[in-house]
């Protein structure tokens, strides 16, 4: 305790340097994660509008080549296909913006760790200052007057 | 009657009748014998041997005088001039009672060292008070520091924004509408969808206030412990200031205690000196006395003699 007075301010960088290359290095990661969550979900977009116009295309012939151009079986088999590509849209939506929220927390998560780890140092170092000056004190007998 | 110088004073015998030696013979032992014992430094005795004799007379005069007196019941006041003995007698009578010696006064040996111990101590006082009011200041500097750190940092999931939806509902409702999907079917399923997002962003917003409670508890429980390190803190100092000022003190004590014994044993050592004074003083006068009385006590009345003695301080 009485041997660490010297290097307070070393030891209280160090910590904090330490905790802020975590974060950081952590930060960076859930970055590149994001990105890569939004570019998958886009392209899942771009392939369920393409593949879903190509056989909404196709599905609307085919009513057709059996004179059902206009019937009521056409219209309901169009809507629920129509539906159905809508919910896919939507859970593709839904689970980027998921990622996207859990992107978000982990970045907070690691910015709380490091805020508490920075206030563990700083609280260390008011400690370690503490025993310096009390240790100091431990002295006195022996300095004279 | 026999004089005093023709007594052996070793043997109390007459040196006539031992030695038949004439009177005046006798005279001259006893006189060797009066300048050894009483001195020549004494007033008004003579040195030479025609001085002595002349002396030896003038006491020879002066008892016959002083035995006329004592036989008619009279006394003679001793004459102030003209007989060397009267004179020495009279100068002895003259001086006044010998007073006790005046005891000088004590000078402490040790204060100079007591008064420096008293310094040093009152100045080891200070220094640790300046100590502890150093470490005080430290301290505090150091919680303060703490506690400003720790009321500055920000809630990371207080910060937190709601992202939000990626694919708008009209667009689905445009897409829906071209496939010829009904407006209630339309508005039923963005109904479903947005009862969906509401329900996710509530539940995500709970963690998130969870999450934020339990880091300002943490925060606030570091700003408590800053403020108990505080007091205990001081607390330590105070008691270690305590400790030392005790050690003081008592080192203090000591030395103190150690001075005023060795100045008890000075001024007894002087009260020893000054009271072997006082008595070398008056054996030496009353060796004088005792000098003269014996070498001419019997010429000399009684009352002269007491008067002598008491002079001598016996």
């Amino acid at each position: 305790m009485a041997g660490n007075y010297a290097d307070l301010g070393l030891a209280y960088s160090q910590r904090v340097r330490s905790a802020g290359s975590q974060r950081d290095a952590s930060l960076a990661s859930n970055a590149y994660g994001r990105f890569l969550s939004q570019q998958r979900g886009r392209r899942q977009q771009t392939d369920l509008t393409r593949t879903s116009n190509n056989q909404l295309g196709k599905l609307a012939a085919s009513y057709g080549v059996r004179g059902l151009r206009n019937s009521g079986v056409r219209q309901r088999g169009v809507s629920d296909f129509a539906t159905g590509v809508q919910q896919q849209s939507q859970d593709i939506a839904d689970r980027v913006r998921q990622e996207q929220q859990q992107s978000v927390l982990d970045d907070a998560s690691v910015s709380a760790a490091y805020e508490q780890l920075v206030a563990d140092a700083e609280l260390q170092k008011m400690r370690d200052i503490y025993a310096t000056a009390l240790s100091l004190q431990d002295y006195m007998p022996f300095l004279g007057s | 009657m026999l004089k005093p110088w023709e007594i052996d004073r070793r043997t109390g015998t007459s040196y006539k009748k031992k030695t038949g030696t004439t009177n005046r013979d006798t005279q001259s032992a006893a006189l060797s014998r009066f300048k050894d014992q009483v001195g020549l430094e004494a007033p008004g005795i003579p040195t030479d041997a025609a001085g002595m004799t002349n002396w030896l007379q003038s006491i020879d005069n002066t008892y016959a005088k002083q035995k006329a007196a004592a036989n008619n019941a009279q006394t003679t006041p001793p004459s102030s001039g003209g007989d060397a003995t009267q004179d020495a007698l009279a100068a002895l009578l003259s001086q006044p009672a010998a007073p006790a010696p005046e005891p000088a006064p004590y000078v402490d040996p040790y204060a100079d060292a007591r008064a420096e111990a008293q310094r040093a101590a009152e100045a080891r006082r200070q220094f640790l008070q300046q100590w502890a009011s150093g470490a005080r200041m430290t301290m505090n500097q150091a919680s303060d520091n703490a506690a400003a750190m720790l009321a500055a940092q920000v809630n990371p999931y207080e910060q937190i924004q709601m992202i939000a939806p990626s694919i708008a509902p009209s667009v689905y409702e445009t897409y829906l509408q071209q496939a010829g999907v009904s407006p209630e079917q339309v508005q039923a399923l963005i109904s479903v969808s947005a009862a969906e997002q509401a329900a996710n962003d509530q539940a995500y917003q709970n963690m998130l206030d969870v999450l934020a409670g339990s880091t300002n508890v943490a925060r606030d429980s570091r700003i408590s412990d800053v403020e108990l390190a505080r007091a205990l803190g001081g607390l330590d100092v105070d008691n270690r200031l305590m400790a030392s000022m005790l050690g003081v003190d008592e080192g203090e004590a000591a030395a103190l205690a150690k001075f005023a014994e060795l100045t008890r044993q000075d001024q007894l050592a002087a009260d020893d000196r000054a009271y072997n004074r006082g008595q070398d003083s008056r054996q030496e006068r009353l060796d004088r006395v005792n000098s003269i009385v014996s070498a001419i006590g019997d010429q000399l009345d009684p009352t002269t003699i007491l008067e002598m003695y008491a002079q001598a301080g016996v």
